[in-house]
């Protein structure tokens, strides 16, 4: 992990290729939102989402040199703005995640893009000048899902 | 990654004493695991009550542990802390383990910590 730039309401971090500096990064932005009060519910969504997202990232650009992901997140009164730009493969989640896979089934995966979508509003998706940028907007209300 | 083992009556009692469940000790999750559940008859509880953090590697990594224990050794799971109970709700994952609010205590106070390489 290295730390770019923290601001009142914004922080930019490089993650490396590995799941252990998704924890790193992760646990950061914690910090960075546990220093601004956002309530402890809200914390965990955030965690949760960027984790997944990350997560993904970091597995799509595994054995990749030099797959660094950048985060910007933005704190705004509403929302925690996320975004995550790598210069790995594309990967479209357009149509990923709309649903959970069936509990019956016993899955043991699968279930990342449909976490994101359920933590968060308006993710999109663009490939652009060989780089994939992610973005999504997590809810910050005090209360409710 | 840190369990403690101990009896509750026919139930073993496995804690995980682990901040994060996370892709990054998912598997080695599944190794200690399998490992402290052994190869007795007795039905399992997992107790996460020391989990803050739990995602979906997390979770698959439980479910992969109840398929390999399979129907003869039942698992449920006790002690889940807000944010891993949430987990749980969204992916409905909560109508297929049997949930306590807490774990049975233990019989013994000689609990056995099982430790493996991260």
């Amino acid at each position: 992990m290295t730390e770019l730039e923290e601001g009142d309401k914004a922080l930019k971090l490089t993650c490396a290729p590995d799941l252990w500096d998704v924890r790193r990064v992760v646990m950061r932005v914690e910090r960075f939102l546990d220093e601004r009060k956002v309530v402890r519910e809200r914390i965990d969504d955030v965690n949760l989402a960027l984790t997944e997202a990350m997560t993904n990232i970091v597995r799509h650009n595994s054995g990749k040199i030099s797959a660094d992901v950048l985060l910007c997140i933005r704190l705004g009164a509403r929302h925690l703005t996320c975004k995550l730009s790598d210069h790995g493969c594309p990967y479209d989640p357009t149509s990923l995640g709309h649903f959970a896979p069936l509990p019956a089934d016993l899955n043991e995966g699968g279930y990342g893009w449909f976490l994101i979508r359920a933590l968060s509003e308006n993710l999109e998706y663009v490939r652009e000048d060989g780089r994939n940028i992610l973005s999504f907007a997590v809810p910050l209300r005090a209360t409710g899902a | 990654m840190q369990v403690v083992t101990g009896k509750a009556g026919d139930a073993l009692v496995i804690v995980v004493s682990e901040p994060r469940l996370d892709a990054a000790v998912a598997i080695s999750f599944k190794d200690v695991i399998r490992e402290a559940a052994g190869r007795e008859g007795s039905p399992i509880i997992l107790d996460l009550s020391k989990v803050d953090f739990l995602d979906s590697s997390g979770l698959g990594a439980i479910v992969g542990v109840m398929k390999m224990l399979g129907p003869d050794r039942p698992m449920e799971i006790a002690g889940l802390t807000p944010g891993v109970r949430k987990l749980f709700r969204l992916t409905r994952m909560d109508t297929v383990f049997k949930l306590h609010a807490v774990a049975p205590p233990m019989d013994d106070t000689a609990k056995d910590p099982l430790r493996a390489a991260e």
